[in-house]
C-alpha cells in the first residue's frame, strides 16, 4: 500500500512538472538557495498564488519600498487569501546576499517566513534569465550597487504571469484584483 | 590522440566556428561622459552563427526545435525562415547568418559549446574598429548599412569586411545578441534614469553622452533596450566568446 502511494505521489509530482505552461517562468531550471539554507529549484514553487519581485538586501532606497509596496498589497488582501498566496523576492546580489544575510533581513524587516521566500542564485547567468524572462533590467554600478527596474509581477499558482505593476507610482488595485481573482 | 580525446569529450566543439584573440583594450561608453571601461582579451567566433550551425544544434537539442521550443524562451517567429523543424529549407542560407533567434536560444547555443554570449562591453569595443584595410570609416560604413532595408536573403557570413583581429562582419550584416542585454538604460528605470534616457536618444540630451556624432552606437543601445528575451527579429542573430584562460 505504501510502495502504491509513494508511486502515485511521485507520478503526481512528475505530471505537475511535465503540466506546467510553456509560458511559466518555471521552465527555467535553475537551483536557489533560500534564507533558510533550502536549495529549491522555481518549480518548486508551483501551486500557489505568487507575488514576485527582484531586488537586493543591501538596497538603501528603491528595495525597501518594493517590499513596503507587497505588504501594503497583502494589507488589502483578506485573512484566507493572505495566507494562501506566497511572496517570493529574488536578490540579483548573490555575493552579498547569502542565506544568513537573507535570514538576518527577513528577522529584521519583521517578514512572514512561513509565506516569504528571499533567495539568490550564486550562477549570475540563472539570475539574468530570470531577469530577461520578466524584461526586468539590472545593471552592477561600482562596488555593490546596482541600478535596476522596479517591477512588482502576481504570478498563478503555474507561475504564469498575470499581473504586473513597473513603476512605484502605479497603481497597485491591478495586483490586488489579479490576486482576488487567483484565489475565487 | 589528445584531438581525439577532446573531439570524445566536447563532441559540440567539432561544430565550433574559428575562433580569435581580441586583445583588450579601453573603451568609452556612448552613454557615459569621462567613463573608461577596461575590456580584458577574449576569444570571439570568426563569424556570425549561421543557420547550418544552428541546425546542428537543433538537432542534438530538440528542445530548441521550432515545434518545442517554450513561448518563454521563443516567440512564434522564432525561426519562421526554416521550412520546418531540421530543415533549413532554402540551402542558399546554410552559410547566411541564422537570424529570429531570441536571446534565450542564443544562450543555450553559446552554452552547449562552452562559450557564452559577448557582454555589450566586449561587443561595443569590439564594434569601434572597421576593416582592417583602412578602406572606410566604421562610423560611415555602419551608417550606410543603417539606411538600407534588410535584405530578404541575408548574405553568407564573411561577405562584408574583416577588422585587425581577423574578426568578420561586426557591422554590415546582422545585429548581435549580447549577454547583458537587460541593463538598465530605459526610462522608468528605479533609478530615475530617465536623465540616462534623455542622454542616449534626445537630440538635445545627446549633449550629455561622450559622442554625440556616434549615432551608430546610440541606436545600438536603442536596440537592445527595447529587446524581451524572447523576442526574434529578422536582422538579429548572435555569435559567441571565451574568455582567454
Amino acid at each position: 500500500m505504501k510502495v502504491f502511494l509513494l508511486c502515485a505521489l511521485f507520478f503526481h509530482l512528475s505530471l505537475q512538472a511535465k503540466d506546467l505552461p510553456g509560458d511559466s517562468l518555471y521552465q527555467i531550471e535553475s537551483k536557489w538557495s533560500t534564507q533558510d539554507g533550502r536549495e529549491i529549484e522555481l518549480k518548486d514553487l508551483q501551486g500557489k498564488p505568487t507575488i514576485l519581485a527582484m531586488v537586493y538586501f543591501s538596497c538603501k532606497y528603491v528595495c525597501p519600498i518594493i517590499i513596503s509596496s507587497i505588504q501594503n498589497l497583502e494589507s488589502k488582501l483578506t485573512k484566507k487569501n493572505r495566507n494562501q498566496t506566497q511572496v517570493v523576492l529574488i536578490s540579483f546580489d548573490p555575493e552579498k546576499d547569502t542565506p544568513e544575510a537573507m535570514a538576518a533581513y527577513a528577522l529584521k524587516a519583521k517578514l512572514d517566513t512561513k509565506r516569504w521566500i528571499l533567495m539568490t542564485n550564486k550562477k549570475e547567468d540563472k539570475i539574468r534569465e530570470l531577469a530577461a524572462a520578466l524584461s526586468f533590467k539590472y545593471e552592477k554600478k561600482g562596488e555593490g550597487d546596482y541600478t535596476h527596474s522596479f517591477m512588482i509581477f502576481i504570478l498563478d499558482k503555474d507561475g504564469v504571469i498575470k499581473a504586473k505593476i513597473d513603476s512605484a507610482s502605479q497603481d497597485k488595485a491591478v495586483l490586488v484584483d489579479a490576486l482576488n481573482k487567483l484565489s475565487l | 590522440m589528445i584531438r581525439l580525446l577532446f573531439f570524445i569529450f566536447f563532441p559540440s566543439l567539432i561544430l565550433a566556428s574559428d575562433m580569435v584573440l581580441v586583445k583588450g583594450g579601453n573603451y568609452n561608453p556612448i552613454f557615459v561622459k569621462e567613463k573608461i571601461v577596461r575590456v580584458a582579451n577574449f576569444f570571439i567566433d570568426e563569424t556570425p552563427v549561421t543557420n547550418q550551425e544552428f541546425l546542428s544544434f537543433v538537432k542534438k537539442n530538440p528542445q530548441w526545435k521550432k515545434s518545442n521550443a517554450k513561448p518563454l524562451f521563443v516567440d512564434s517567429n522564432y525561426l519562421k525562415h526554416w521550412k520546418s523543424d531540421e530543415e533549413v529549407g532554402d540551402k542558399s542560407l546554410n552559410k547566411s547568418p541564422v537570424v529570429n533567434v531570441s536571446w534565450f536560444s542564443a544562450k543555450a547555443y553559446c552554452e552547449w559549446q562552452g562559450k557564452q554570449l559577448p557582454t555589450i562591453d566586449e561587443w561595443e569595443y569590439l564594434a569601434q574598429f572597421g576593416p582592417a584595410d583602412n578602406s572606410k570609416d566604421v562610423k560611415n560604413l555602419i551608417l550606410e548599412w543603417y539606411s538600407q532595408e534588410t535584405p530578404k536573403k541575408l548574405p553568407n557570413v564573411k561577405s562584408t569586411f574583416k577588422n585587425k583581429f581577423g574578426v568578420w562582419d561586426v557591422h554590415g550584416l546582422i545585429w548581435e545578441w549580447n549577454y547583458d542585454f537587460n541593463t538598465t538604460f530605459v526610462t522608468g528605470e528605479s533609478r530615475g534614469d530617465s536623465a540616462l534616457d534623455k542622454s542616449m536618444f534626445c537630440g538635445s540630451g545627446s549633449v550629455g553622452a561622450a559622442d554625440a556624432s556616434d549615432y551608430a552606437s546610440f541606436m545600438r543601445f536603442g536596440f537592445r533596450s527595447s529587446l524581451k528575451g524572447n523576442y526574434t527579429v529578422a536582422n538579429l542573430g548572435f555569435r559567441c566568446v571565451k574568455g582567454e584562460k
